[in-house]
């Protein structure tokens, strides 16, 4: 019975096999790798696009689709929600059709898109001619490919700040303004967990959020995975540096584990952490979740490493791209760019929290807008934590070295030596990737 | 009467006979065949069709609908995976503690439904039943509530009673032990709910007998409750097996296979290299080692309960 | 000796209602969590009485999505799928069964076999059939593929073999061809064994929510678990109580079903008649 079952089976296999090689080749749609020429064509866009995004940002963007119609009549946008780990845009970009014309990337994940779906997204380059630079770099880096050129627009950015409990702060006679390095915000840690009976911080230590700090802290000095050549490179002052700057914080008994996101409002909510290192997204957690901490909460700037050193970072963030499947990329194009690079795009953005990448709208009113909940102006404060953002390559495969460090990361609170580790994951990330480790 | 008619009533007579040799049948009759035809239609279209595709895709690099052939280059890969051995190895330990603890404890609740002096059945079947139509985002919520190291619920029980904390997230045994009793909560109504439909038709008269010939409860559960009970039991044991080796919401929603991976399940993997890493070839693969895993485990299990036909 | 069959029973029903607590509690924190506010759902201690906030709750989630929307599409889908999983089912189990055909056993071993594939990985070769048949976003792409499951011949097969043969015999000497043995004989009897499988289909529809998320682009064609997962999506503000308003909603269905179909679920079902 097993044999005669699995001979079907193998005539069937062998016969579609023939059948898909013979239609496999041709159907890519890699034939439209072109880009966007350089001048808009003339006339009204119309025309219809459909635009993939999920949560709040597709909340935004359904806004902007509205507005964008009524000042293009024959012009139609359509959102479609999706989830953010891409299970419904990952099978159209793998097959080659049925893409939408406009999608959401995170922006860590892009270069993996553009590597593993390579063809499947316009050249923006010759469209955006000089307009580059009005992106923040952090942001503009991540949306280049291996060649320069620009393969998507840069949404939204995500610049880390400290949200503190000045309530907290206050009972330990803690000066927030006085903690300008790590080792400072350690030590002072101590005492406002002493007199408040909370911890500092809620990471996840016993799940893959254990890297979220690391990263924050990584990015801040300027760290990279990579050498220059683009080989896998773990093993560096840097990244040693901030390694040990979370394993210090660990030890110091500052953090408590939230391993889910979940269990992390839940610490906020209940009280129980007098910080949050988070970018500027997470006010709108803090507000919703927290609605009776109103007038609590304040923010500052990342302590540094060294007194006056770097205390910029990033995390988070996302891209539009347009599919090269799409028929209509001018309309797509126009879409995206009235959305990020208009200051009425951007004052949508502003309403539902999306930090802008686009640098110009920081001149605005709207901008500098005083925030009801937190009492001060959110977006210009994070604007300023945004000026030098070290430049981070998150590379082809960044799932595959994040989990790597992850792993790292948990040897070394468990007492492995950090270079030993970080050897030791520089290995298992090349194995993984098949990418050199660098000498 | 038609000679048709004549095979049928030949057919009807031995009913599980399977067919053996050349024996006589008729191809005139149709019927069954098209009795089968609507799910045939079904299976090629929607099962045959895309499972041959992705294993065509097992041997192959595909990126935006280009596809290489490489060979067994996806199973190399995978076979030579540490994560693929561990998250393999992870999944047999939560198999082999969890199917059996889930099905006694199945068995206990199914005999305590069926028990005649128990009232409000309707209503203790439907509270037994309900876990497994939790919906993800509830699950996920309550089982931090309960479980978190720090604030949950249980944690802080045992503290007040003097006990340490259990680190259910930072200990990877302990990590298990509550993929185990998530998964063991989910569906043990469930497979109770099975096993006490086999128990109600298990003759009564049996009792009478056993009780007659001086056996306690307890003999006589184990003398004719639990052997009348194997066809269902087999039944729950192959598929909470396959349930048990497609193991992914558990350690997707709780613990996101943390800490170290330790609870990161041979699917998650397989999850996450598809959807995180874009590398369908070697998840193809793995779903084809995995399929051949639970195939010839199944094969046993049928093979060892002597259950022959199921 | 009446001490202690009172005290049998009273472990009885310690047994039970243990049982029942543990099992029961996370939906009575899910009811009561739709009640409450955001900011009052992460407290710890859980609040564990309701709240006034349900009403809030509820228009909030009807004003930003589609919750009827995607609770009749949910129903639609289910049901559909229901009722054709048990009629097909039901024919297939019986054909493998009663029959004796040439490739019957090889056919009902790829039904078992079918179910031992992750679903995961077919999603890919599934999405480019969807897109030949140009299905996306349509009813067609959320029923068609359900219609019947192998779980379900599977199912149906076991309770058949125990279908008395002499009542098929019976029929046919009275000239039943063999759709009216089908029809008029063994659906009747095997009416019970339908109704479990119903229910258990259309548990594992109403809670499927990986398939419609790849085949589901707009918001009209939603169901519930697919709204729900929309819902939570992590990196941004969730909003807590209108998740847990549209997971009590969605359980309602389940429990009407459950309570009214619950008598031939136990006394008929899958096992109940399991051949070894």
């Amino acid at each position: 019975m097993f044999k005669r079952y699995f001979s079907v089976v193998l005539a069937a296999v062998m016969l579609i096999s023939i059948l898909s090689a013979c239609s496999g080749g041709g159907k890519s749609t890699s034939g439209t790798e072109a880009g966007l020429e350089k001048e808009a064509p003339e006339g009204e866009v119309s025309g219809e696009i459909t635009v993939a995004s999920w949560n709040l940002a597709a909340d935004s963007l359904t806004e902007e689709a509205e507005n964008f119609m009524k000042k293009y009549p024959k012009a139609k946008v359509k959102i479609e929600y999706v989830t953010s780990d891409y299970n419904s845009i990952t099978p159209p970009l793998t097959s080659g059709k049925g893409a939408p014309d406009i999608m959401q990337i995170q922006q860590r994940d892009f270069p993996n898109f553009l590597d593993v779906f390579e063809g499947q997204f316009v050249d923006l380059t010759a469209r955006l001619d000089g307009k580059e630079s009005e992106f923040a770099e952090v942001a503009l880096n991540l949306v280049k490919d291996k060649d320069g050129k620009v393969m998507a627009l840069p949404w939204d950015l995500g610049p880390v700040g400290i949200y503190y409990r000045k309530d907290m702060f206050e009972k330990a006679g803690v000066d927030p303004a006085s903690l300008t390095t790590w080792d400072k915000f350690i030590e002072e840690g101590k005492k406002i967990q002493e007199a408040n009976g909370v911890k500092m911080l809620a990471l996840g230590m016993s799940s893959k959020d254990i890297a979220e700090m690391y990263r924050m802290l990584m990015n801040q000095l300027g760290a990279q995975y990579y050498d220059e050549d683009g080989n896998i490179k773990f093993v560096t002052e840097e990244n040693i540096q901030a390694v040990n700057m979370f394993k210090k914080m660990v030890d110091a008994g500052l953090v408590v584990d939230a391993p889910t996101w979940d269990d992390r409002i839940r610490a906020f909510a209940n009280d129980q952490i007098a910080t949050a290192v988070y970018p500027v997204w997470y006010a709108g957690s803090i507000k919703t979740q927290a609605e009776d901490q109103k007038g609590k909460w304040g923010i500052m700037p990342m302590p540094a490493f060294t007194e006056g050193g770097p205390n910029q970072s990033h995390s988070g963030g996302s891209v539009l791209a347009i599919s090269s499947q799409s028929e209509n990329k001018e309309l797509a194009w126009k879409f995206i760019e009235y959305t990020l690079m208009t200051n009425e795009g951007q004052d949508v953005q502003m309403k539902y929290g999306l930090f802008p990448s686009w640098q110009p709208y920081y001149e605005t009113e709207k901008f500098k807008e005083v925030d009801d909940y937190f009492g001060i102006a959110l977006s210009e404060f994070f604007g300023k934590l945004s000026t030098d953002i070290p430049t981070l390559d998150y590379g082809s495969n960044f799932m595959d070295v994040n989990d790597t460090i992850v792993g790292a990361l948990g040897e070394v609170i468990d007492g492995k030596d950090v270079e030993e580790a970080l050897k030791a994951a520089e290995e298992k990330a090349a194995r993984e990737t098949g990418l050199e480790i660098s000498k | 009467m038609s000679s048709v008619e004549q095979e049928k009533q030949t057919n009807l007579a031995y009913p599980n006979t399977p067919v053996k040799g050349k024996k006589k049948f008729s191809l005139l009759n149709l019927s069954p065949y098209i009795f089968i035809a609507p799910y045939f239609l079904l299976f090629i279209v929607f099962m045959l069709y895309p499972l041959i595709y992705s294993f065509v895709l097992s041997f192959g690099n595909w990126r935006a609908g280009v596809t290489t052939f490489v060979g067994l280059e996806n199973y190399r890969m995978l076979l030579t995976d540490p994560m693929f051995w561990k998250s393999l190895g992870t999944t047999g330990i939560i198999l082999i503690v969890q199917v059996p603890v889930m099905l006694i404890l199945a068995t206990v609740i199914a005999t305590v439904i069926n028990s005649e002096s128990l009232k409000f059945k309707g209503l203790i079947r439907l509270g037994f039943f309900l876990p497994a139509l939790i919906d993800l985002v509830t699950y996920a919520l309550v089982f931090s509530l309960l479980f978190n190291e720090t604030y949950g619920m249980i944690n802080q029980g045992l503290k007040a009673v003097g006990l340490d904390g259990i680190k259910w997230f930072s200990d990877g045994t302990w990590a298990k032990v509550l993929i185990i009793i998530a998964v063991t909560w989910r569906w043990t109504g469930y497979n109770s709910i099975i096993i006490l439909s086999g128990l109600q038709s298990v003759p009564k008269d049996l009792y009478e007998s056993a009780s007659i010939d001086g056996a306690n409860r307890i003999t006589s559960f184990f003398k004719i409750t639990v052997p009348m009970l194997k066809p269902v039991l087999l039944f729950c044991t192959i598929l909470s097996t396959i349930g048990t080796l497609q193991l992914f919401a558990e350690p997707f929603v709780l613990t996101g296979g943390g800490p170290r991976d330790e609870t990161m399940t041979v699917i998650h993997y397989l999850y996450s290299k598809a959807f995180g890493s874009f590398d369908f070839g070697l998840a193809s693969a793995g779903a084809y080692v995995v399929t051949t895993i639970i195939a010839i485990l199944s094969y046993f299990q049928i093979r060892l309960s002597k259950g022959g036909e199921i | 000796m009446q001490a202690k069959r009172e005290f049998n029973k009273l472990l009885l029903y310690i047994i039970a209602l243990i049982g029942v607590t543990i099992s029961v509690f996370p939906f009575y924190w899910m009811f009561t969590a739709s009640t409450l506010k955001d900011s009052q759902i992460f407290k710890v201690p859980p609040t564990l009485v309701p709240g006034g906030n349900f009403m809030d709750n509820l228009m909030n989630l009807a004003g930003s999505w589609p919750l009827w929307r995607a609770l009749i599409n949910s129903l639609a889908v289910s049901g559909i799928t229901t009722v054709t999983t048990i009629f097909f089912s039901a024919l297939a189990g019986y054909a493998f069964a009663k029959y004796r055909f040439k490739g019957r056993d090889s056919l009902f071993f790829s039904v078992l076999l079918i179910m031992m594939v992750p679903t995961q990985v077919m999603l890919v070769p599934m999405f480019i059939i969807m897109m030949n048949f140009n299905w996306m976003d349509t009813y067609f792409a959320l029923i068609i593929p359900y219609l019947v499951t192998p779980f379900g011949v599977f199912l149906m097969r076991q309770q058949m073999l125990a279908f008395p043969d002499d009542l098929i015999e019976a029929a046919k000497i009275d000239g039943c061809r063999d759709f009216g043995i089908f029809f008029r004989i063994v659906l009747p009897v095997m009416k019970p064994a339908c109704a479990a499988l119903g229910i258990v289909t259309f548990m594992q529809q109403w809670g499927n929510f990986i398939w419609p998320l790849v085949v589901v682009s707009s918001k009209e064609m939603y169901t519930l678990p697919l709204m729900l997962s929309m819902m939570v999506q992590p990196g941004q503000v969730v909003q807590y109580g209108q998740v847990m308003v549209s997971a009590a909603i969605g359980l309602i269905p389940m429990l009407i079903l459950f309570l009214f179909f619950q008598k031939h679920f136990v006394s008929g079902v899958f096992g109940g008649s399991v051949k070894g």
